[in-house]
């Protein structure tokens, strides 16, 4: 029924879409905002219209408003505008995300790297009561609270003691946050974290009031009223899966620069509805997604379109325990049998562009675009050295032919314990590419899932001249399959969560929850550590290009497909909106509308 | 009644159960063990299934639901009562609608009999039940939201918010009754009576009220109840193309999302619909055929049983 259908497209987008969080710019001294408003106040606010209103559109119902409990993007969206994180997530006039201080008005690091020292700026809530360090270690304290589930507590691991007492291990009083006074708070680290600042303005790190999670307990952040604000909007009304109203805060200490005085989110989880809304005029600003929605819109010369980049790989990884897979050289034919330009030519037109890499154009490293400044892509490297892709093929079952034969007797009954659990093709290997059956795993039925799969159906039989199966699993099963090793080959998106190649990077190593694949390296983990460990971005540089190496060319478990590009329309009299990479994604501080009629 | 409850909340809840992936499961990340176990506590989802059963048993006579898995903070009867006014509301001037013109029309076909007339209704009802809703939904909302902006694209606050929706909806429930009442008055008209009414002279209008509606609908009425249930229980659909807070993508994302609490309350939510939709059908029947309700008092059954006897 086209129910099952509709909603498993659902739950196709919401795993890409899962976080769009933190980050940017590494700044490692001591900063102080002295620009506070930035570009947006250089404007001329002359002709500005009477009735400063905003609608937005929104893919799905926020999850809760409760920074410490909700774990979805959209949540993420309203609470960016509700609440004051330590920093925010802006741009700079070349549309690059830079850190504001926000709650924050300053902060230094220690010498060695583990202390953070906040100063808070004066700021009140929407009811008048002053915002404090101690709601700010509050906040943070939530998250962590075993009691409360902690889903979201893995960004806050680099504080010290955080991971152990979230994992009941280790005590409240042992994690590294301290409210010196009412507007000093320091942080202590496990370990050197070059993008701590980058997780500052992400929603763990707003000020949360005990007086109101006391009062409303199990519904805070379910509804309106329990929710007051620190940030530059009150939340005035939610009705749920409808709308969510937020107004101007006049308690905001910097309401000069708010000019909306309406702000409010239309939750559109249909597509036609949403492109009909944009169409019509009653949402000002929305994703538009399909090409032939945005042909139409570019069309009518109405909109504005922001661009760019999303930090969004698509790639295929594979199960190295497989008796196929765990050969490298089948890894590789795979690999350089898709055809990417054509892939994304066919499949997503204006939508996705090649990836011959894993970490996606406009990430950063320091303050440097980590593609532009890495130079090669380890994928052009595999496909240069590997054109006869079919007698690749070839060899890799050779290979694993021979190793069977002489395994066989003997070590029949080793092979297969230490060949895994999963036992995907635990058949004998035929070294005759066409009897030979791969199987791909996928999530989800929907219409556009089948076409993207049986796309590399056709690709992989044509050019590897073997069979290809696929299995379509639901959504809650998915993960479940990928954990026991059922699978052989996958596809996934990962959406970083913060502006640092480590978010990408850290999914390969052995600890990673995302790292189905079984595959452990010595050299990958000792670069990880090394770069996790220093402030030289140079030698994060080295250790990070090296992974990529690693993972895209030498070992090839990881097949890199796309990188997404995003695509905003927001109509042609919206200004100061910011649609930044990390961060809430639609900034609407400095918004305003001018010639709306 | 109260029997038929308890092995729907049975069923329901071990296939659930049964089905693989948990709430965690169906969240795009994979976590630590140790933060699912915290998540698990909390919920009472760590224990033996025969326990978390007997629990939720004792919680629901004690008339609570329990609380979302997804949304925190959100209770289940809170769910309901936000969500289900949106879809009754929709359900019933959807049905009340289909019902009235698939009559009309239905019987003016019989009357009309393979003329012009008869042979246009037919392919409206037949395009009518063919045509997907959704596809019927997205031209509606860009015809008269976009193109001509009567009416508000979406969402859910006051009457001319609900029209479209509403003729989304019918259209379905309107073709369908209009090709029932149609067979069913044509056999009415083929009757003996009929022919008896007419030589007496009687008028064409009451002819059309007094014989062939009130026997035409009768069939039509077995179904309606049914159909009743399948529309107050929202549609996904519809719903999801016009954001209307209804109860109808609640239902389909919980399955999706695996959030255990909010399956349960929905579908004892939607049993009580179910069983009271069918109640009043079988209350409309005593309107219509005055027979049955003779026949009934006389044998002294209650009216709930009479849908069997037909």
């Amino acid at each position: 029924m086209n129910i099952i259908k509709e909603c498993q497209q659902q739950k196709g987008g919401k795993l890409v879409k899962i976080k769009k969080n933190l980050a940017m710019l590494l700044i490692f001294t001591v900063v102080i905002a002295t620009s506070i408003g930035g570009c947006s106040t250089k404007k001329d606010t002359a002709d500005l219209d009477t009735n400063q209103h905003l609608t937005i559109s929104l893919n799905a119902e926020p999850e809760s408003l409760d920074p410490s409990r909700a774990v979805d993007s959209y949540s993420s969206i309203v609470i960016a505008e509700c609440q004051e994180a330590l920093t925010r997530c802006e741009q700079d006039e070349t549309g690059k995300d830079i850190i504001k201080a926000a709650g924050a008005k300053s902060w230094e690091v220690s010498k060695d790297g583990l202390a953070w020292t906040f100063k808070l700026r004066d700021n009140l809530w929407s009811d008048g009561k002053e915002v404090a360090a101690e709601d700010y270690k509050y906040g943070i304290m939530r998250t962590l609270d075993p009691s409360n589930g902690g889903r979201y507590s893995g960004l806050l691991n680099s504080i010290k003691g955080a991971e152990e007492y979230v994992s009941g291990k280790g005590k409240a009083e042992d994690v590294g946050v301290k409210a010196i006074d009412d507007k000093t708070l320091v942080f202590t680290l496990k370990s050197p974290c070059p993008y701590f600042i980058n997780l500052t303005y992400f929603k763990l790190f707003t000020p949360q009031r005990k007086d109101y999670v006391e009062k409303y307990g199990e519904k805070f952040g379910a509804d309106a009223e329990s929710i007051p604000s620190s940030g530059p909007f009150v939340l005035k009304s939610w009705k749920h899966k409808s709308t969510i109203e937020l107004e101007k805060n006049n308690y905001y200490w910097d309401k000069d620069s708010v000019k909306l005085s309406k702000l409010s989110y239309k939750i559109l989880e249909d597509e036609q509805g949403r492109m009909d809304e944009i169409l019509n005029g009653t949402v000002d600003i929305g994703t538009v997604e399909k090409k032939e929605w945005k042909d139409k819109f570019d069309s009518l010369g109405k909109f504005n379109i922001i661009g760019g980049y999303e930090p969004v790989t698509d790639y295929i990884f594979f199960n190295t325990k497989d008796n196929l897979f765990k050969n490298v050289k089948i890894r590789k034919a795979f690999s350089a049998a898709i055809n990417r330009e054509e892939y994304v030519k066919t499949l997503f037109p204006r939508t996705r562009v090649a990836a011959y890499g894993f970490i996606p154009p406009s990430l950063q490293i320091g303050e440097d675009d980590f593609r532009t400044i890495a130079g090669s892509e380890p994928l052009k490297t595999l496909l240069s050295n590997n054109t006869d892709v079919k007698g690749l093929f070839k060899e890799g079952l050779k290979e694993l032919k021979l190793a069977q034969e002489g395994a066989g007797g003997s070590g029949g009954t080793n092979g297969g314990s230490s060949g895994g659990s999963s036992g995907v093709s635990s058949k004998i290997i035929s070294d005759d590419p066409a009897k030979v059956t791969i199987t791909l795993t996928a999530v989800g039925t929907n219409a556009k899932q089948k076409q993207i799969q049986e796309y590399f159906q056709q690709e992989l039989q044509k050019n590897l001249g073997c069979q290809v199966k696929i299995d379509y699993v639901d959504g809650g099963a998915y993960l479940d399959k990928l954990k026991r090793g059922d699978f052989q080959a996958t596809a996934m998106a990962w959406t970083g969560d913060y502006n640092d190649p480590m978010t990408f990077f850290e999914i390969w190593t052995s600890k990673s929850m995302m790292n189905f694949t079984f595959w452990t390296n010595k050299t990958y983990e000792d670069n990880i550590n090394k770069a996790a460990s220093t402030t030289d971005q140079a030698v994060r540089l080295a250790a990070f290009k090296e992974n990529e190496d690693i993972i895209v060319n030498q070992e090839a478990v990881c097949v890199p497909l796309d990188y997404r590009q995003r695509s905003q329309y927001q109509r042609n009299y919206v200004k100061g909106y910011m649609s930044t990479l990390f961060g809430s994604g639609f900034e609407c501080k400095y918004a305003y509308t001018s010639g709306r009629k | 009644m109260v029997i038929s409850f308890w092995i729907i909340i049975t069923i329901t809840f071990v296939l659930m159960h049964k089905i693989p992936g948990d709430p965690l499961t169906s969240l795009p990340k994979n976590l630590p063990d140790s933060i699912k176990t915290n998540y698990y506590i909390k919920y009472g989802l760590e224990k033996p299934l025969l326990q978390q059963y007997g629990i939720y048993i004792k919680n629901i006579l004690c008339g609570n639901l329990g609380e979302s898995l997804i949304y925190p903070g959100r209770e289940v009867k809170d769910i309901i009562r936000e969500y289900s006014p949106a879809s009754i509301t929709l359900g019933i001037q959807a049905t009340v609608l289909g019902f009235l013109a698939g009559t009309i029309l239905g019987v003016f076909a019989a009357l009309k009999k393979n003329k012009l007339s008869d042979r246009i209704i037919n392919i409206i009802a037949l395009l009518g039940i063919s045509i997907p809703s959704f596809v019927v939904a997205a031209l509606l909302q860009y015809m008269f939201s976009v193109k001509y902006q009567f009416f508000p694209v979406t969402g859910y606050s006051g009457f001319s918010y609900t029209i479209l929706p509403t003729l989304a909806l019918s259209i379905p429930i309107f073709a369908a009754y209009g090709r029932f009442v149609r067979t069913s008055s044509l056999e009415v008209l083929n009757k003996e009576y009929i022919l008896t009414a007419r030589a007496k002279g009687i008028k064409d209008s009451s002819l059309i009220f007094k014989h062939i509606i009130r026997n035409g609908i009768i069939p039509a009425i077995t179904i309606l109840g049914m159909q009743l249930a399948n529309v107050l229980a929202g549609s996904f659909v519809i719903e999801n193309i016009f954001a209307i807070p209804g109860l109808g993508t609640h239902f389909v994302l919980s399955v999706v999302n695996r959030d255990y609490s909010v399956i349960m309350g929905l579908t004892i939510f939607y049993s009580a619909l179910y069983m009271g939709s069918l109640l009043l059908s079988d209350l409309l029947y005593v309107i219509a055929d005055p027979r049955i309700k003779i026949n009934g008092r006389s044998k002294g059954r209650p009216t709930g049983t009479m849908a069997e006897e037909l």
